[in-house]
């Protein structure tokens, strides 16, 4: 076997985000969470860039574009933050190890991962506690209880202080509203029709996406089965699209929630089709050129 | 290639049977292993193109829960061990993942490792049967990370083409609030530029300031972020591949001068900053890969490396180094390390990570002598070693380690092909570096114990980096990696 420079070597992984379960066990939550992208991952950083109380995601990677930034969207839980400052030793404290009652210990480092260095500041989340006691165990080979420490600010303890100082407060995140999903056809911007119906998100720029406009021509012309095409053009460009694309078939913005309800590390794969039964329930999506003969013969909603 | 190379060279020296033999084994389970993936890409390229129905494509014994998705954007079957063929027939352990959504349009995952076998059918495979009844299943109505970097600014202004070997390893990732204005700044190396990223409120970040460059073949390997001088703001450290020294910049009220150098070069990866000796003032660690100028000796054991460069700091810019005694010094193919109390002395030690061997525990004795003792406690965790991380994992107030290692369709080819045709230690050695990660939870006794294999936390696959944090708040810890080698043109892995 011989490599060349356009072979794949454990390429185009899909990231891990394991989160541990209540029986102790961890289950792979990066696609459900959006951490998905299927870049070479390289440095990783979590860090709550938008001081909202919650950890951000930052990770650099070999193929374009080189960055990621993967915001916290979800909801926030309860959280502090804790700067330590060492009296005794180096005043960044690290080595240092913060004790959280009931939820538990976490050390002070200045690296950590691969290639990665970051704030030594701790970040503690509290799950739906209000607030938790604190122990430091300083450098020194001091243990100090420094109070209990409230969710919602990031705060900063001295050594020898027995106590902790505000630094700020948490911002509101940002949330985003829950995305509306086109579960229906109704959803979609279309004409209303009975019957089965196959929605097409297209760009004039993606090849596959001209290349399958005969097949949903043909299949529009058959009359069982209704095809329209949702475009990333805006409405004054689509005529001209659709007469370049020589679509026959209906064509309308494609709506950003739409193409957003269907991305996938932070872009949509074209084409994708959109496959509605006859009673207008999302039946299947479909991504690829090509791909839709099959779906519809299993499916069978050309043949009524 | 040098992998085969480095193969040769460990089995030489794991005695009979010859090399030539297990390559020749690790051929013939390649070429089986090569029908089967073939086979395994055509099920999963019908499923991600919208195809619920497979007959034809696998057996009736076959019953992915496929009705709970109208989208699998994502699939991967994998063959974790494969029997011997009897009748045509082959018994498989298969680890499958599906990701995709529901008619809801909430993502879902669904995935286990499951019993199955495969029937001779023309000149390839075919899937027939496949305990699916284990799966594990994960949900959400919406994803709590949206990707977001060219809205933020956190966008590279060119492209830089590799040219070197390194290039593909090259990283540097260090985030901190640098100016004092409350917000997290980021610096990001892109091979030959350092660039600074000012971070903005609103989650936004000013165009890109480059801090430092290099030229040629040279690389830029790692940046880390400290306080070196004391005074109460975090300076930088760059490191180069190419021989040449580290560099030191101090941070004057938030932008870099460059204010020193350390050593005199090698094949640096990056550096790790810690208080090493206990006496106030940041220390240095300085890691070496050796890429492009040797090869590993062994791909098991490689002791043609570097060991790493103990660097102690005057808290003024200027280091004195700590020489490590002949005995001590692990040659080691080294991506990083990390530094804290492992053996719970009170003090510091720098526990190293490295490729094509064993990890390295450095720990600095209180009469100024140095010793290295990972074996000794169980830490040295044989593998691929590309990062690690710490945290308390299962929340016993115990700090734990986490240890990425590989975990590769070829890694697992080569152990089935390795089979019965090597001594059974070399046999667990091989398992063992192709298994992937590690999770070293801390033990009441002070030792550690692995747990990566019962808690299912060990397949990160080619792992990068690797991450402990609570990213929900929940007060549990998850664990993340970035992953991935080379994604080339063609799609399908060698």
């Amino acid at each position: 076997m011989t490599a060349s420079s356009e072979d794949s070597m454990s390429g185009f992984e899909p990231k891990r985000l394991f989160a541990r379960g209540a029986d102790g066990r961890f289950d792979d939550c990066a696609f459900v969470e959006g951490f998905d992208s299927r870049l070479d991952g390289r440095s990783l950083v979590a860090a709550d860039l938008d001081g909202d109380g919650d950890l951000d995601l930052v990770m650099t990677t070999r193929n374009g574009p080189h960055l990621q930034l993967f915001e916290n969207v979800g909801a926030p839980g309860q959280a502090f933050e804790l700067e330590l400052h060492a009296v005794h030793g180096h005043p960044e404290a690290d080595g240092t190890v913060v004790h959280v009652e009931g939820v538990g210990a976490f050390p002070v480092v200045l690296n950590r991962g691969y290639s990665s260095s970051t704030d030594p500041a701790v970040h503690v989340g509290l799950g739906t506690r209000q607030s938790a006691r604190v122990r430091v165990q300083w450098r020194s080979g001091v243990t100090e209880d420094v109070g209990v420490v409230a969710a919602g600010a990031r705060v900063r303890a001295t050594e020898g202080a027995g106590k902790v100082e505000p630094v700020r407060a948490f911002t509101e995140g940002r949330r985003l509203p829950a995305r509306p999903f086109p579960a229906k056809v109704s959803d979609l911007p279309l004409p209303r029709g009975e019957g089965p119906t196959v929605v097409q998100l297209f760009m004039q720029s993606c090849k596959p996406c001209r290349e399958e406009v005969p097949a949903l021509n043909a299949l529009s012309k058959k009359g069982k089965v209704h095809v329209f095409g949702l475009g990333l053009h805006d409405d004054n460009a689509l005529p001209k699209v659709r007469a370049a694309m020589k679509m026959t078939y209906e064509v309308a913005p494609l709506p950003e929630p739409v193409a957003e309800a269907f991305e996938s590390g932070g872009g949509l794969a074209l084409p994708t089709l959109l496959v509605y039964g006859a009673d207008g329930v999302l039946m299947r999506v479909i991504s690829g050129a090509g791909n839709l003969p099959p779906v519809l013969d299993e499916l069978k909603l050309d043949a009524r | 290639m040098t992998l085969v190379l480095s193969l040769m060279l460990t089995f030489a020296l794991a005695g009979s049977p010859t090399p030539r033999e297990v390559l020749q084994g690790i051929d013939q389970q390649e070429t089986l292993n090569l029908e089967l993936e073939a086979h395994f890409d055509q099920v999963c390229s019908a499923l991600k193109a919208g195809r619920h129905d497979l007959s034809g494509l696998v057996g009736p014994g076959v019953r992915f829960p496929i009705d709970e998705f109208v989208q699998v954007p994502s699939c991967s079957l994998r063959a974790l061990s494969v029997g011997k063929v009897v009748d045509d027939t082959i018994a498989l352990r298969v680890l499958w993942d599906l990701d995709g959504r529901d008619a809801r349009g909430a993502r879902r995952s669904v995935r286990a490792e499951s019993d199955g076998e495969v029937v001779r059918e023309g000149k390839g495979w075919k899937l027939s049967r496949l305990d699916t009844s284990n799966a594990h299943r994960v949900e959400r109505d919406a994803p709590r990370f949206v990707e977001r970097a060219a809205e933020a600014g956190l966008v590279l202004p060119q492209v830089v083409t590799p040219i070197s070997p390194a290039a593909f390893l090259s990283s540097g990732l260090a985030i901190r609030d640098v100016d004092g204005d409350g917000i997290a700044d980021v610096f990001v190396i892109d091979r030959q530029t350092l660039y600074l990223y000012r971070g903005k409120p609103g989650l936004h970040f000013a165009p890109p300031v480059a801090i430092a460059r290099t030229g040629g073949d040279t690389i830029l390997s790692g940046v880390s972020l400290g306080d070196l001088d004391g005074d109460g703001d975090p300076d930088l450290v760059l490191t180069t591949w190419r021989d040449r020294p580290v560099r030191l910049f101090r941070n004057e009220h938030g932008t870099f001068v460059e204010a020193g150098k350390v050593g005199r070069g090698g094949q640096h990866q990056g550096t790790v900053l810690s208080d090493l000796d206990g006496d106030g003032k940041l220390d240095l660690a300085v890691v070496s890969y050796p890429l492009g100028y040797a090869i590993p000796s062994s791909f098991l054991n490689a002791d043609n490396g570097d060991p790493p460069e103990l660097w102690l700091g005057n808290g003024d810019f200027t280091f004195h180094q700590l020489p490590l005694p002949a005995r001590v010094a692990k040659h080691h193919w080294s991506f990083g390390g990390v530094a804290a109390d492992f053996l719970h002395r009170g003090g510091m030690q720098l526990y190293v990570f490295n490729d094509y061997g064993v990890k390295d525990l450095y720990v600095l004795d209180r009469d100024g002598g140095v010793s290295e003792v990972s074996a000794q406690y169980g830490l040295n965790d044989p593998g691929g070693g590309m990062s690690a991380d710490l945290g308390d994992v299962d929340n016993d107030d115990r700090v734990d380690l986490y240890v990425a290692n590989m975990f590769s369709k070829a890694g697992t080819r080569i152990a089935n092909g390795v089979g019965a045709r090597v001594p059974e230690a070399t046999r667990d050695l091989v398992s063992k570096f192709v298994r992937g990660n590690t999770l070293f939870l801390g033990q009441p006794d002070g030792g550690y114990a692995d747990h990566a294999v019962d808690l299912e936390v060990h397949r990160g696959l080619w792992s990068f980096a690797s991450l402990l944090a609570d990213v929900d708040n929940d007060s549990r810890l998850e664990v993340l990696i970035a992953n991935g080698f080379i994604s080339g043109k063609k799609r399908k892995d060698l």
